[in-house]
């Protein structure tokens, strides 16, 4: 079979054609793809550094609905409650400014202020560091939590103890 | 390449880390008859007697000879005489025996353990042209390892020539830094100028004015010197940052590019140590070392001269110490290296005990050899402390001893200064000018004498990086290739392959395949399976014979569209460290996310990816060992689907995987077959028992071809194959049984 035919079966919904609402009795969301409901649904991001608008829609049971290549083409008020799931589902603070950097028995000890907030936690080395195409930065803490970094958006200082660990 | 001589071949010398033995005294051509032709020639290092020496074995079309220059003994043993050949390991030599037709057996040759493996060649070549019959005997003498052969030698003088070669690019950052070495070195010879003028014109003569000036310019000259100093060494180190990139570049471009036959032969390790150790050993002779000879140079000069005009008789004192201090720091570096990595070394030593006992501290204590370790440790870090005290003996046995003849001499040139002085023909400035020339004297005379180590090593490794620059790409340019569309039709006309000249694991291969099809290639391991499949990719290319796609010679299609209209699934698949999306857009740029979702859920690989947290943007991490071994394997065939080749081959995708994966892959491949032509290298027959046709291979032949059916009614190897797994299958099971 050639790529084609496999592509057709992949079930890509045109971003203008589906509703999202938020389901608050199931602490899920309600889609409607051509007049059809479907219940219980979560987003689920395949790509979520390298295509974060890329999504597919899943039952909490795991099965497959549809997929979205860009769910910021969805209107207002579907956008606004996929993000609403995702924000807790992939939830990656983007680190503002990194305040200090200490080594210490072969972690790094980093103390930062995200998006979230502030936040300090330790670091395993460069293989937890990984650096995405566009430049961003990614890195995973000793507890396997991702914190995000737009080095070109930091100051001076905070590029310098980011330096310390890469 | 150098191999080929008087139209044979010396297998013995290959492989270039040798020199090669001087063969021209030796007259070969005496020890064969007119129409008697020499195939190879072998050389062992022991005698008849179990000396060392030179012994060779020399294969013609007609006779075995075995040939001792010392003794001028020949033993010849006529190719026909010969019933069997046999080959022995034993300790610390080895030896080849023949048997004749009569019976009789007669030991060929015995060598040490550094020839085992030429000789191991040259037991299968005797046992192929001898044995197996007339086939080689007539292969019309071409020299088989000089088409693929692979250049070694590169002369040491044209080593340096050609390390120059890569500054070209550089030349102006060459001619400035140069430049400013010779600004540095005449800055540096006026501050004992002016400090004569300070004391002979402004204190003796009490001139307060002139002693401010010349105060002034001392500061301005060293200013000027720190300054041209800063830029000089930046642009010294900037060079050598540009000519070490284009040189990795070049030797990894042109490795990438090598043929398969080259990286066999030469090994990831070697080429990887080339690439990054060589290279900076040449970096630093191409920047500081040229640049410290000529500065050194111009200094020894500048120096001497003016030293000579300003005294002559006083200079001959102050060049007393040179040959001393040149031979100590020489000897010094001479015996640094091997003092130094001694001291490297039995540190590492230490390191290794820690990284066994400490993770390993239970087996430690519950065999309560606590005790045995500690002491084990002490006697290590005894013998570090006696390395590295080695190092200080060696520091303290040349340079007190160099800092004590010059100063010596220097208290000479004082005494004789002194008395000049005294005399009233020498001013004290000029003396104490003299005695700070003096000393800058000495500096390039050690920096020169510490250049002789480096300069070797530099040229060794240039020699290595030429060395393999010198090899022969893959495809030259000068072939005319084309470029189509295949329909994926493939024919093997009357093929021999062997991976060692005149031994071949592929016999006249006849074989075609047409578009669509699916062919299973079973038969026993070292039957030549896998080198079939290498030869369809052009990583190597047949000795005889030729291989079509579409009615077209393999040779004339172009490397880079054979190879991309052809997917391979591997048994271990090879991932790179990046994400599993890049893993498997690899080799196609420009994908959309949708396409790698859809080809990945084609290779039933979509559900186990979307497991991890980060699915698709998940590192894989070094050569994918983050994931498991039938995972790695749906990844690779999701990649094979999204290359979407015409051809495809599939090396057994199905051993050690539990039940259901190995369903869920067998269920990728079928996805992946669909409209493809297809060969699949089976090791377990029931893979292939759909195929539309199965060939038997055995010792390098195709024995046998068919549907399984046709196949089994046969009861041929294929029968005998495939019964022997139903029994093994079935024992396995049963075992299983019994240990539940």
């Amino acid at each position: 079979m050639s790529l084609k035919e496999y592509l057709k079966k992949l079930n890509l919904v045109d971003p203008f054609k589906i509703k999202v609402e938020i389901d608050d009795k199931r602490n899920a969301l309600k889609i409607n793809i051509d007049g059809i409901s479907y219940y219980n649904i979560i987003p689920r991001r395949p790509f979520p550094f390298s295509h974060p608008e890329f999504i597919i829609f899943v039952t909490k049971n795991g099965e497959e609905i549809c997929m979205v290549k860009n769910y910021m083409k969805m209107d207002k008020d579907s956008r606004k409650a996929v993000d609403a799931f995702l924000e807790k589902i992939y939830f990656v603070p983007r680190i503002t400014k990194i305040k200090k950097v200490d080594y210490r028995a072969g972690e790094y000890k980093v103390q930062a202020e995200t998006d979230k907030g502030e936040r300090t936690f330790s670091v395993r080395g460069r293989r937890s560091i990984h650096k995405l195409p566009d430049g961003r930065i990614l890195i995973q803490d000793r507890d396997d939590n991702i914190y995000e970094i737009h080095p070109w958006s930091l100051d001076k200082k905070s590029r310098e103890n980011l330096e310390l660990i890469l | 390449m150098g191999r080929e001589e008087r139209g044979f071949n010396k297998v013995g010398l290959e492989g270039g880390v040798d020199e090669p033995p001087d063969t021209s005294s030796i007259d070969f051509k005496s020890l064969v008859s007119g129409d008697e032709e020499i195939l190879f020639m072998f050389e062992s290092d022991l005698r008849e007697d179990h000396t060392f020496g030179s012994r060779w074995l020399v294969l013609t079309n007609k006779r075995i000879i075995v040939y001792t220059p010392s003794t001028g003994n020949i033993q010849a043993i006529p190719l026909k005489n010969v019933k069997d050949v046999r080959f022995f390991d034993y300790l610390g030599s080895g030896e080849i025996e023949v048997e004749l037709i009569t019976g009789k057996v007669v030991s060929l040759i015995h060598f040490t353990r550094s020839r085992v493996e030429e000789f191991r060649r040259a037991w299968r070549l005797i046992e192929e042209v001898a044995v197996e019959g007339e086939e080689y005997r007539k292969i019309e003498g071409k020299c088989r390892t000089g088409e693929n052969g692979f250049s070694n030698k590169v002369a040491k003088r044209d080593v340096l020539l050609r390390l120059l070669v890569f500054l070209k690019s550089y030349w102006y950052l060459g001619v400035l830094t140069i430049f400013l070495s010779l600004i540095s070195v005449a800055l540096g010879l006026i501050p004992p100028y002016l400090l004569k003028i300070l004391i002979d014109e402004a204190i003796d003569g009490g001139n307060i004015g002139l002693l401010e000036q010349l105060v002034m310019y001392l500061i301005a000259v060293y200013f000027a010197s720190t300054l041209v100093n800063i830029i000089r060494n930046y642009a010294l180190a900037y060079l050598g940052e540009k000519i070490i990139f284009d040189m990795r570049v070049r030797l990894y471009d042109h490795i990438q590019r090598l043929s398969l036959r080259f990286h066999d032969k030469y090994g990831s390790g070697r080429l990887i140590s080339r690439i990054s150790d060589d290279t900076s050993r040449i970096r630093w002779f191409l920047t500081w070392g040229v640049q410290s000879f000529i500065i050194s140079i111009l200094q020894i000069v500048g120096i001497g001269v003016v030293v000579f005009t300003m005294d002559p008789f006083l200079s001959l004192f102050a060049l007393i110490p040179i040959p001393f201090v040149f031979y100590g720091v020489y000897y010094f570096r001479r015996k640094a290296r091997r003092v130094y990595h001694r001291a490297w070394r039995r540190w590492a030593d230490v390191g290794s005990l820690l990284v066994d006992t400490i993770p390993g501290i239970l087996v430690v204590k519950a065999f309560s050899q606590e005790k045995r370790e500690i002491s084990k440790f002490k006697a290590l870090l005894s013998e570090v402390i006696k390395a590295n005290l080695e190092t200080v003996k060696l520091r303290l046995e040349v340079f007190p001893l160099l800092g004590l003849i010059t100063s010596v001499s220097a208290v000479l040139v004082w005494w004789m200064g002194g008395l000049s002085v005294i005399s009233g023909d020498l001013k004290l400035g000029t003396l104490i000018a003299f005695v700070s020339y003096m000393w800058q004297f000495y500096g390039p005379v050690n920096t020169l004498s510490s250049l002789v180590e480096p300069l070797q090593t530099a040229l060794t490794a240039g020699e290595r990086i030429f060395e393999i620059l010198e090899n022969k790409l893959e495809e030259s340019s000068s072939e005319e290739t084309i470029d189509f569309k295949f329909k994926g039709h493939i024919r093997f006309e009357n093929v021999y392959f062997g991976y060692e000249p005149y031994v071949y694991v592929l016999h006249g291969i006849n074989l075609e395949i047409k578009p669509g099809e699916v062919v299973g290639v079973v038969g026993p391991s070292g039957s030549g399976k896998t080198t079939l499949i290498k030869l369809l990719l052009r990583l190597y290319n047949p000795d005889k014979g030729r291989i079509l796609i579409d009615g077209v010679d393999l040779r004339k299609i172009k490397l880079e569209s054979l190879r991309k209209q052809i997917g391979i699934v591997l048994q271990e698949p090879i991932l790179f460290s990046g994400t599993v999306a890049e893993n498997i857009a690899y080799g196609k740029s420009r994908i959309q996310p949708e396409e790698i979702i859809a080809v990945a859920k084609a290779a039933y690989a979509h559900n186990f990816i979307m497991k991890f947290p980060t699915a698709y943007d998940t590192d894989v991490g070094e050569r994918g060992n983050r994931l498991s071994g039938g995972e790695r394997q749906r990844i690779a065939i999701a990649r094979a689907i999204l290359t979407d080749p015409k051809i495809l081959i599939l090396d057994e995708a199905t051993s050690s995987v539990d039940t259901i994966t190995e369903r869920q892959i067998q269920a990728a491949l079928n996805n992946l077959v669909k409209g493809r032509t297809t060969i699949v290298i089976a090791h377990r027959l029931s893979t292939v028992k759909n195929a539309d046709k199965i060939i038997v291979m055995n010792k390098g032949q195709i024995v046998e071809m068919g549907t399984h059916r046709e196949l089994l009614e046969r009861n041929g190897l294929y029968r005998r194959l495939w019964d022997a797994q139903f029994e093994e299958e079935k024992r396995r099971k049963s075992e299983k049984i019994q240990l539940v």
